[in-house]
């Protein structure tokens, strides 16, 4: 299988077939390929990570378009990128660094950077093509991807996020190889009734605003998976475009291992967030006002003894109960809720909803839904 | 022209003086010392600096003051816009980065064979930073003849001389190590430092490192050889004083 490493590789050679100001400096083993084909434009520079980007800003003053291939997250030249940055000098850094965790952040935070995560060798190959056509400085990071997610026939455009998935209960936004653990924790979800919309957010700077927050005002939730630390990565970056524009539950997967079964933790926690939120929101009087006030002989009484008086009530109390009262109620013989609300509010499009879930929070998040 | 360049340089430090005074940040001890390293690049070495093959020049942020005061007196803007910009000034480079960023620029003049020469200015004490020795050794691999670096050697940094913290001496041999070619020069002798530059020019197979003798603070009495200038500006008082000394 190609690997982001690939992509680089035959995008700079592409590159450099057209382009004679692309120079590939490295302190790396990358960039062999370039190195054959155009020795004169390539420059080996041992360990030296901090005179490589010095001498890309030389290059880079002169007119030149250069590459540099590092492998230090930027632990060890920071210093000189922020140089780069301020003047906003084409300089492109590809690193291939394999457990950075702090690289997203300390180029983000960064004037006039892109920075760019791409999720595997198509991707890779795009986003280098892009960062050599696009003036200013660039930060890929070549990240180890597991799966090709994309192909070569799939859209790119710096600062466009991808839809690799649409549904309607929740976003996951992700960006690098984890991609392929979101997409799969998506398909254990569906079958669980959650339809999560999964986005492909290669570009962490700029970040897509108008995607994300379109697609949290149709989930109202929203989870970020990333191979980095939440703290100034993607998390950070969605959090602060969410919190100003639309605020709505978010939580956090690093890239970790198991993966897959913390996104779908963290989407459920994030959409039974969401619920509570709504049920906090719409207090059961403004059920009352939908449906008339109810005789008591119609109250729903659970198994333990509480008492349901509404729709907002019902969701309340699907969000507290505990699983044996629910399974008392919903179990392969029958569904108390959905009968309740199929005869006593003669909902029968809600009803049919509760009857297809048959979870406590696809329930919530069907009542949820239909309350907003 | 002798004669001349030696006023020149006392104009440079009576302006690079107002400025520090008026900033009221910066390196006094290192800007009067490479006044004269500065006078006698921009008097004589560099031809045509307005052309489009002009001479690339970088200097480290610590010179600011006197690199500007220069850049006034060669004619590349108005003296008044030292006190008061209207513009943003040409920018010196990080201290530790600027024969990083000088290499690169010069081997992308070699490549595209280019005729123009790269100066890069530092003070002595920026030896400190690693990625000094990281550009030392690549400009000596890839042989750039048309790199010039000119060290203002006055052994003096923040808190104490050189010598004593982290000595570089034998700075020669060291430099010599790593495949540059080095000529030392008294850094206040204007003759001399011209006839080194001119002497740089003429090399062809490695990259020239000047290393240039200079006295902190030379010029005013009461700056001169004393550390605790590196890192202070004078007072108005002082300012005056400094002003008069150098009439």
């Amino acid at each position: 299988m190609k690997t982001t490493l690939d992509g680089y590789e035959e995008a700079l050679i592409e590159l450099g077939k057209k382009r004679d100001d692309i120079i590939v400096l490295s302190t790396t083993k990358t960039a062999k390929q370039f190195a054959e084909a155009h020795p004169d434009r390539f420059i080996k520079l041992g360990m030296s990570e901090q005179n490589i980007l010095g001498m890309a800003t030389g290059l880079a003053l002169e007119g030149k378009t250069p590459f540099a291939s590092t492998c230090t997250g930027l632990g060890k030249n920071w210093n000189q990128l922020r140089t780069i940055c301020h003047d906003s000098l084409s300089v492109k850094i590809a690193d291939a660094h394999e457990t950075a965790s702090e690289d997203i952040a300390l180029a983000r935070l960064l004037p006039n950077i892109t920075v760019i995560i791409p999720a595997d060798y198509h991707e890779a190959k795009k986003a280098v093509i892009a960062a050599g056509i696009m003036k200013g400085p660039v930060y890929i990071r070549l990240a180890k991807e597991k799966k090709h997610v994309t192909s070569e026939k799939t859209s790119f455009t710096i600062g466009r996020v991808e839809i690799m998935r649409a549904g309607k209960d929740c976003t996951v936004v992700a960006s690098g190889g984890i991609i392929h653990d979101a997409l799969q924790a998506a398909e254990k979800l569906a079958k669980q009734e959650i339809e999560c919309t999964v986005l492909d957010c290669h570009t962490i700077q700029p970040i897509d605003k108008h995607a994300l927050i379109s697609s949290a005002r149709i989930t109202g939730c929203m989870v970020t998976a990333e191979e980095h630390s939440p703290k100034g990565g993607l998390g950070s970056a969605v959090a602060e475009v969410l919190s100003q524009n639309s605020p709505i539950p978010l939580r956090m997967v690093n890239g970790a291992s198991d993966a897959v079964n913390r996104i779908i933790r963290a989407v459920k926690d994030s959409v039974m967030q969401r619920c509570e939120s709504v049920c906090t929101e719409i207090p059961e009087e403004h059920g009352r006002k939908l449906y008339p006030e109810l005789q008591p002989e119609l109250y729903f009484r659970l198994h333990g003894g509480d008492i349901i008086k509404s729709i907002p009530g019902l969701q309340k109390a699907l969000l507290n109960m505990n699983e044996e009262t629910f399974s008392h109620h919903c179990n392969d013989h029958k569904n108390d809720f959905s009968s309740w609300v199929r005869d006593v509010f003669r909902e029968p499009v809600l009803s049919r909803q509760l009857e297809k879930t048959r979870t406590r929070l696809g329930m919530a998040l069907a009542l949820a839904r239909w309350m907003t | 022209m002798k004669q001349d360049l030696f006023q020149i340089a006392k104009n440079i430090r009576k302006d690079s003086i107002k400025i520090l005074a008026q900033k009221k940040s910066g390196n006094t001890a290192g800007n009067l010392s490479s006044a004269d390293i500065f006078t006698a690049l921009y008097f004589t070495a560099i031809k045509h600096p307005r052309q489009g093959q002009h001479d690339r020049v970088f200097v480290s942020a610590h010179l600011e003051a006197t690199w500007h005061a220069t850049l006034a007196h060669a004619g590349h803007f108005s003296k008044k816009e030292l006190l008061q910009p209207s513009r943003e000034l040409p920018k010196a480079t990080q201290p530790g980065h600027g024969l990083s960023i000088a290499l690169g620029s010069a081997l992308a003049a070699a490549m595209d064979l280019k005729t123009h020469h790269t100066y890069c200015i530092m003070s002595d004490a920026e030896h400190h930073h690693g990625q000094v020795w990281e550009s030392l050794m690549h400009a000596g691999k890839h042989k750039l003849s048309n790199l010039t670096l000119i060290i203002d050697r006055n052994n003096t940094q923040a808190d104490g001389y050189i010598e004593d913290i982290a000595p570089l001496e034998p700075l020669r041999a060291k430099y010599e190590a790593f495949n540059w070619q080095v000529i030392e020069v008294d850094g206040h002798n204007l003759q001399h430092i011209t006839e080194a530059l001119a002497e740089a020019k003429t090399m062809t197979t490695k990259p020239t490192a000047i290393i240039a003798h200079t006295t902190p603070g030379k010029g005013v009495s009461f700056i001169e050889n004393n550390y605790e200038w590196h890192a202070k500006t004078p007072t108005k008082e002082e300012e005056q004083e400094a002003l008069t000394e150098l009439q």
